[in-house]
This record gives C-alpha cells, sequence and structure tokens, in this order.
C-alpha cells in the first residue's frame, strides 16, 4: 500500500517527512500507527488509477497487463530491478518509468503566496 | 454541523528541553502550565477609490510561556532554566520541543531552537503553595510543526 504525505511528520529514524516527500510505503509503520495518521489527516491512501489511463505509459501497460499488473501503484511498489525484468528494459528505464508515474500521483507542487 | 469528537485537554502534553549538554530532557514532571502563542506580521494600506483595507503579510513569530515548580533537582525544569540563565551574558539556544496531546503516534509535535528571555519568580513566605517561576523563550529561526509518526 502507498501512502501520500498530507502533512510534515516525524519519523523519528527514518527523518522527518514533508507534504512534498509525496509517495511513500511507510513500511517502518505498524496498522495502528498508519490508521492514527490517517485518522490525523497526517497521511491519505493513494487511490492510485489503472495503468492504462496514464497517459505515454500505454507500451508499459499493455506489457504489464499481461503479467497481471494492472495499477500504477503495484508499479511503484515494484523494485526498479523487477520492472526492469518485467518490461525487458534496463534498470535506469525502469527508474524513469517509475518516475513517470509517480509524476502522475504526486501532488503538485504548493502555488507562492504573496 | 457535526459535533466534535476529537476534542483534547493539556492533561497528557509533554514539554522539553534541551540541557547544556544537548540532551532533551523531559521537564512535564515539573511544569505546570505552557502557553505558546504565535503571531504573524501583517502590515495594511489603502487605495484610493476603495472603502475596505487591504493587507500583506511577512513574517512570523512566537514566544513560549513556562510556569514551572520550583524544585532542587538538577534535570527538571526549574534548576534547567535557572543553570541556563547564570551560564553567561552570551546566552545560548536550547532546544525546545513539546506535543499535545501526548506524545504518541498522530500527536502535534513542535520544536524551536529558543533563547531565555525572562525568567522570574515570587518567594512568598505567606503562601503555602510551591514556588512557580515564569520563564519567556523567544524562538530564533523557524519553528516547525510536525505530526508524531513514531
Amino acid at each position: 500500500m502507498l501512502y501520500r504525505i498530507l502533512r510534515q511528520i516525524d519519523c523519528g529514524n527514518h527523518g522527518v517527512l514533508g507534504p512534498m516527500a509525496g509517495i511513500h510505503k511507510l513500511e517502518w509503520m505498524n496498522a495502528k500507527a498508519i490508521n492514527k495518521l490517517i485518522e490525523v489527516g497526517a497521511i491519505s491512501r493513494v487511490k492510485a488509477p489503472p495503468m492504462e489511463a496514464l497517459p505515454g505509459l500505454g507500451r508499459e501497460s499493455k506489457k504489464l497487463s499481461t503479467q497481471g499488473i494492472l495499477n500504477a501503484g503495484e508499479v511503484l511498489e515494484m523494485e526498479e530491478g523487477e520492472l526492469a525484468k518485467k518490461l525487458k528494459i534496463t534498470k535506469k528505464q525502469a527508474q524513469q518509468v517509475k518516475g513517470k508515474v509517480r509524476g502522475f500521483l504526486e501532488p503538485d507542487k504548493p502555488k507562492k503566496s504573496g | 454541523m457535526a459535533e466534535t469528537t476529537t476534542a483534547r485537554n493539556a492533561c497528557n502534553a509533554s514539554v522539553w528541553l534541551d540541557d547544556s549538554g544537548g540532551t532533551l530532557l523531559d521537564i512535564s514532571g515539573s511544569a505546570n502550565s505552557f502557553d505558546p502563542s504565535f503571531t504573524r506580521e501583517i502590515g495594511d494600506y489603502h487605495v484610493f477609490q476603495q472603502c475596505w483595507k487591504k493587507r500583506l503579510a511577512c513574517g512570523l513569530d512566537g514566544s513560549f510561556t513556562l510556569n514551572v515548580v520550583y524544585s532542587t533537582t538538577a534535570a527538571e525544569a526549574f534548576q534547567l532554566l535557572n543553570a541556563w540563565l547564570f551560564e553567561g551574558c552570551l546566552a545560548t539556544f536550547r532546544t525546545l520541543t513539546w506535543y499535545m496531546p501526548d506524545k504518541n503516534v498522530g500527536s502535534n509535535m513542535w520544536s524551536a531552537e529558543v533563547l531565555l528571555a525572562d525568567f522570574g519568580w515570587t518567594e512568598d513566605p505567606s503562601d503555602p503553595g510551591p514556588v512557580i517561576a515564569t520563564a519567556t523563550l523567544v524562538p530564533s529561526g523557524e519553528v516547525t510543526h510536525s505530526v508524531l509518526a513514531t
């Protein structure tokens, strides 16, 4: 599961994550802590769209769908090496694919106020 | 309008302050109230042919008033503040961190580097209650706000 950081959270040894930190797995947190942070509005679950809905990723979407991977969230959770294997591309290219997917899911940077 | 179900009191709030070695100490057990306040600097102006004032905002500032119980243990609030005051003319910055409503996951956490601006108390022989000292701490730089996640 992926989570969007909505307010700055202090994760102790894992550092401080601000709203611009984007999307995280928060794998070091237990379910109770995750639920509490959702309750207080500090994070939210990412409801990722299907891969085929993301423009410019049609080829990757088709290849992944034949392997049962349909959702953009699944792609973000995947290690680059694994994604590279599934798409038969290099790790660097896999990183770029993940970057593109991430770009669709992360919030826009806040506008500067006067 | 839905009635809130998440109102909290400050019974389990937690206040921490550095000692001279930079170790954060929990002074909640020797502090009996804490008043953080923040201000935003706002300038206003009128322009011709307009009735209502306009405003622009710029800086932020804070001030933190800490009421502490007079106690004699070095690592408790009073002695910590007193030692800080008398460490010399050139005051050092200390880290002040506090948590509301408690120090658990999901709580609010604020933190700042602060200076001790005022410290005083009244010694009244006719008052049987503990001596309460009041300290005003002012931040230097940003006061950070986070949600505690661990």
